[in-house]
C-alpha cells in the first residue's frame, strides 16, 4: 500500500452489498494525504462466533437419521418418483432447496403460510438411513423458516442475521450443537436443552439461541427453534434410503403405498388420522412413534 | 360464524374421515379447520393452508363451542354432521363389516362410533398386517398408538396431583412391552420429591387392552437416569429407579429394586448364572449392609427427643403420643428391616385390614404427606426418603388398610370419618391428644 492509496470505496453501504452489515469495516486511505482508518466496506460475511464455538466442541452421539416432514400428496409423488425434488422457499430465494430436521420429526415453517397446513396436520415423517451421506449445503441450529418469520424476534437481538447462525456443512456439525447446547441425544430429542449453561459473554449468538430454546416463547415456536435444520441441494434419490415412514393409517391401507413400502423395505409408523382431527391431550404424537423407533431399532437402540 | 365451504380429502378419494374446510366469507383469503376438544366441541377455528378438492353440497355453519363437524367418504357418497349424525350413517357399514379390508381405518371408526367389540377385532386384525411389514412396526404401534393413551388418561385421573402438576400433559411417558408385561415409563421428573401415590387405582380400561394383546401385567416405572439404560430401570439394578406394579387385585404397589422381568439378570447375576440358594444369600448380604448404613446414619443423625412430640401451638400443651394406642400385629406381614425401621424411629403402627398399608406424615404437628402401597419395603423405603428430606418431622402412622373399607373401619372404630387429606389432620390430632 505504500501510505498512499486512493479511495477505495466510499459511499453509502447499500451502494456496494445489499446484504452487508456494519460490522465489518474495511480500512483505506484517501487522496494523497497520510493513511487514515475509513469504514467504510462492510462485507457480505455473517458472524463467525457460533459456528466456532459449535466446531470446538465433540459431536453427541449416537448420530441420528435426517428426517423429512411432508404431507400425503408430498409423499404419493415421493414414492411414484422415487426421489424428492428440492423446491424454491421464500427464505433462500432463487435456491431450490430440501429441507432436514436432524432427528426430530418437525416440520418448516413457511413465512407465507398460515400456522396449520396438511404437512402440519396430517404429517407424513420420512426417516432416513443414518448411515446415508447427502451433499449438505447450509446448516442452522434452528428452522429457517421460523427466523424468517420473526418467531424467534423475542429471544434474538434485532441485528442479528440469519447468516449469523449458519453452521459448517459438515455431518458431525448437528451432534456438536446437541453438545454444546443438550448435552446428550436424549435431550435434544425431547427439546430439554442444558439448564445452566455457562457462556462467555462475547458468544451473543450462543446466548440467544440458548435463551430461544430454554424459553419456549410461544405456542408457535414449540420445539422446532431447537431442532437442527440441514438443507441440501439437488434432487434425492430414496431408494436405499428410507428406514421408516410416519404417516396416517388409513395411508398405509393403499395398496399402491403398501406395495412400494415392502418393497423398499421401509418400516410404516401409522398414527390415527382422526386423532389428529379431534387433538386432545393423550392422543398419540408423532414424536412419540418417531422416539420409539429410535429407541427399539434406531440409534437409540442400546442392545 | 364459519361455514362449510368443502373437504380436503388426504386419501385422494379412498374411504376415510375427510377434513371438512371453512371460511369466514366468501373468498377470504384462508380457509379454516376446526380445533376439536376432547368433548367433541370446536374449540376454534385454525387458518390452513389447503384448498377443497372435495365439494360439499351444503354450506353448514358451525360455531365455537358448538358441535364438532365430520364428514367421512364411502365409495362415492359424502355422509357428513355431527358425529352423532355420522355415527348413525357409518354403523350399519360397520356392522356389515364394510371395512374388514382396511383394519387401521376400521379401528378408526369403530372408535368414533363407540363399537368396543369391532374396535378390538381391528386392533388385532391392524396387528397382525403391521406384522406383516414388521414386527416391530407392530409392535411400537400397540404400545404407543393404542396402549398409551389410554394408560396415559387413566393416569391422569389417579395420579396424585403434585405428580400431575409437574406434567400434566404426562409428556415423555413411553410405553414399551417386557415378555408379557407391559411397562409404562413416566419421566423421572414427575417423582422428584417424597410424594406418595395416593389412591392408586386399577387402569381398567388399560388392563383390557392390554389383555387383548396377551399381556399379563401393566408395570408403572420412572425413566432412568442419564446414561441409564432401560434395561437397568426394568430390573431394578442397584441405584435403579422404583416400579409400581398394577396387582391382581386392581392396585398399585411400589416395589424397590425388584426384578419385574422374569428373563432379566440382576447386576450380581450378569454374565454368571448364580444358583437360587446364592442369590438369596447375596440378596440377604446387601440388606444387612443396607440396614448396618442405616443404623450408623440413624446414629449419626439422631434427633432430639423433643421432636419426637407435636406441639401444634404453643398455647396448647404438648401432648404426648401413646404408641399402644395403635398395635403392631404380630401377624403383619412387615418383614424384619421394616419393623426395625419402625422401632428405631418410633413410628406408630395400627393395622385394620389386611394388604394396604397407609403412611402419614407429620411434622410440626401437620400432616404433610401421606399415602398408601401394599409392600412394606415400599413403605420403608418411603419413610427413609422422608427422614432424609424432611428431618424436621416428627412422626409418622403407619395403618394397614383397604381405602375402600378405611371410612367404614375408621367410622366404627374411632368415630370419625376422614374423606379428605386434610381430614388426616384432625384424625392426627384426636388421636395425638386423646388419653392412652
Amino acid at each position: 500500500m505504500g501510505g498512499k492509496t486512493k479511495v477505495l470505496l466510499v459511499g453509502p453501504t447499500s451502494q456496494f452489498c445489499p446484504v452487508a452489515t456494519r460490522h465489518c469495516p474495511a480500512y483505506a486511505t484517501y487522496g494523497n494525504s497520510r493513511p487514515v482508518k475509513v469504514a467504510i466496506l462492510e462485507m457480505p460475511v455473517a458472524r463467525k462466533r457460533l459456528r466456532e464455538l459449535v466446531n470446538s466442541q465433540p459431536p453427541a452421539t449416537p448420530l441420528l437419521p435426517l428426517t423429512h416432514t411432508t404431507d400425503v400428496y408430498g409423499l404419493i409423488n415421493a414414492l411414484d418418483d422415487q426421489e424428492l425434488v428440492p423446491h424454491s422457499c421464500d427464505v433462500f430465494v432463487g435456491e431450490p432447496l430440501l429441507y432436514f430436521f436432524y432427528g426430530r420429526p418437525s416440520y418448516r415453517v413457511n413465512s407465507n403460510q398460515p400456522p396449520t397446513s396438511l404437512d402440519h396436520y396430517l404429517p407424513v415423517c420420512l426417516l432416513f438411513r443414518s448411515a446415508s451421506t447427502f451433499p449438505i449445503k447450509r446448516i442452522f441450529p434452528f428452522d429457517t423458516g421460523g427466523f424468517e418469520k420473526d418467531l424467534y424476534a423475542d429471544a434474538l437481538h434485532k441485528d442479528m442475521k440469519l447468516e449469523d447462525f449458519g453452521l459448517d456443512p459438515d455431518p458431525s456439525t448437528p451432534g456438536k450443537v446437541i453438545s454444546l447446547f443438550f448435552g446428550t441425544v436424549d435431550a435434544y430429542l425431547r427439546a430439554r436443552p442444558l439448564s445452566a449453561l455457562k457462556l462467555d459473554p462475547k458468544e451473543l449468538e450462543a446466548i440467544s439461541f440458548h435463551a430461544l430454546i430454554s424459553s419456549r416463547l410461544s405456542n408457535n415456536v414449540d420445539n422446532r427453534s431447537s431442532g437442527v435444520e440441514i438443507q441440501l441441494e439437488g434432487r434425492l434419490d430414496l431408494r436405499g434410503n428410507i428406514e421408516a415412514i410416519i404417516l396416517p393409517g388409513p395411508l398405509l391401507e393403499s395398496q399402491q403405498i403398501s406395495a412400494k413400502l415392502s418393497q423398499g423395505g421401509i418400516v410404516p409408523l401409522p398414527y390415527p388420522q382422526i386423532d389428529r382431527q379431534r387433538p386432545s391431550e393423550y392422543v398419540t404424537k408423532i414424536f412419540d412413534l418417531c422416539y420409539e423407533y429410535y429407541s427399539r431399532v434406531g440409534p437409540l437402540n442400546v442392545s | 360464524m364459519p361455514f362449510l365451504v368443502g373437504f380436503l380429502d388426504p386419501n385422494r378419494g379412498a374411504f376415510g374421515f375427510l377434513i371438512p374446510l371453512f371460511a369466514n366469507r366468501y373468498g377470504a383469503n384462508y380457509n379454516l379447520v376446526q380445533d376439536i376438544a376432547p368433548d367433541d366441541r370446536v374449540k376454534a377455528f385454525l387458518e390452513f393452508e389447503g384448498s377443497v378438492n372435495c365439494v360439499s353440497q351444503s354450506t353448514s355453519e358451525v360455531k365455537i363451542g358448538g358441535k364438532a363437524f365430520w364428514a367421512f367418504r364411502y365409495q362415492d357418497r359424502i355422509s357428513q354432521g355431527t358425529s352423532e349424525e355420522l355415527t348413525t350413517t357409518l354403523l350399519p357399514l360397520l356392522s356389515q363389516r364394510s371395512f374388514s379390508n382396511t383394519p387401521l381405518l376400521e379401528s378408526e371408526i369403530a372408535r368414533f362410533c363407540g363399537q368396543q367389540d369391532i374396535y378390538y377385532e381391528a386392533l388385532l386384525a391392524t396387528f397382525k398386517f403391521l406384522k406383516v411389514f414388521s414386527a416391530t412396526a407392530a409392535e411400537i404401534w400397540r404400545d404407543t398408538v393404542v396402549l398409551l393413551p389410554v394408560a396415559k388418561s387413566e393416569l391422569a385421573t389417579i395420579l396424585p396431583r403434585d405428580f400431575l402438576a409437574k406434567n400434566p400433559s404426562l409428556a415423555d411417558a413411553r410405553a414399551w412391552t417386557q415378555e408379557k408385561d407391559l411397562v409404562v415409563e413416566l419421566p423421572r421428573r414427575m417423582f422428584s420429591q417424597p410424594t406418595f401415590a395416593t389412591g392408586w387405582n386399577e387402569l381398567p380400561k388399560t388392563t383390557e387392552l392390554a389383555k387383548l394383546f396377551d399381556l399379563q401385567k401393566i408395570v408403572i416405572t420412572q425413566s432412568p437416569r442419564p446414561g441409564e439404560s432401560q434395561e437397568n430401570v426394568a430390573v431394578g439394578m442397584k441405584g435403579a429407579p422404583d416400579t409400581w406394579q398394577v396387582r391382581r387385585d386392581g392396585y398399585m404397589a411400589q416395589s424397590k429394586n425388584k426384578k419385574t422381568v422374569a428373563n432379566s439378570t440382576s447386576s450380581l447375576d450378569r454374565g454368571e448364572r448364580l444358583s437360587e440358594a446364592e442369590r438369596i444369600k447375596n440378596k440377604q448380604n446387601k440388606r444387612e449392609k443396607w440396614l448396618e448404613a442405616e443404623r450408623i446414619r440413624t446414629s449419626q443423625h439422631k434427633r432430639p427427643a423433643s421432636r419426637h412430640t407435636v406441639n401444634p401451638s404453643p398455647s396448647r400443651p404438648v401432648p404426648v403420643i401413646k404408641p399402644p394406642a395403635y398395635i403392631l400385629e404380630p401377624a403383619f406381614q412387615f418383614r424384619s428391616e421394616c419393623i426395625q425401621l419402625i422401632q428405631r424411629h418410633d413410628w406408630v403402627v395400627r393395622t385394620q385390614a389386611e394388604n394396604l398399608l397407609a403412611l402419614i406424615a407429620v411434622r410440626e404437628g401437620r400432616i404433610f404427606s401421606f399415602g398408601f402401597a401394599y409392600s412394606s419395603e415400599v413403605l420403608a423405603w418411603t419413610i427413609d426418603t422422608v427422614s432424609h428430606i424432611y428431618p424436621g418431622y416428627t412422626r409418622c402412622i403407619l395403618a394397614n388398610f383397604y381405602p375402600s373399607e378405611f371410612e367404614v373401619a375408621t367410622s366404627k372404630k374411632d368415630n370419625i370419618n376422614i374423606r379428605h387429606v386434610s381430614e388426616f389432620e384432625s384424625f392426627f390430632n384426636w388421636r395425638a391428644t386423646a388419653p392412652s
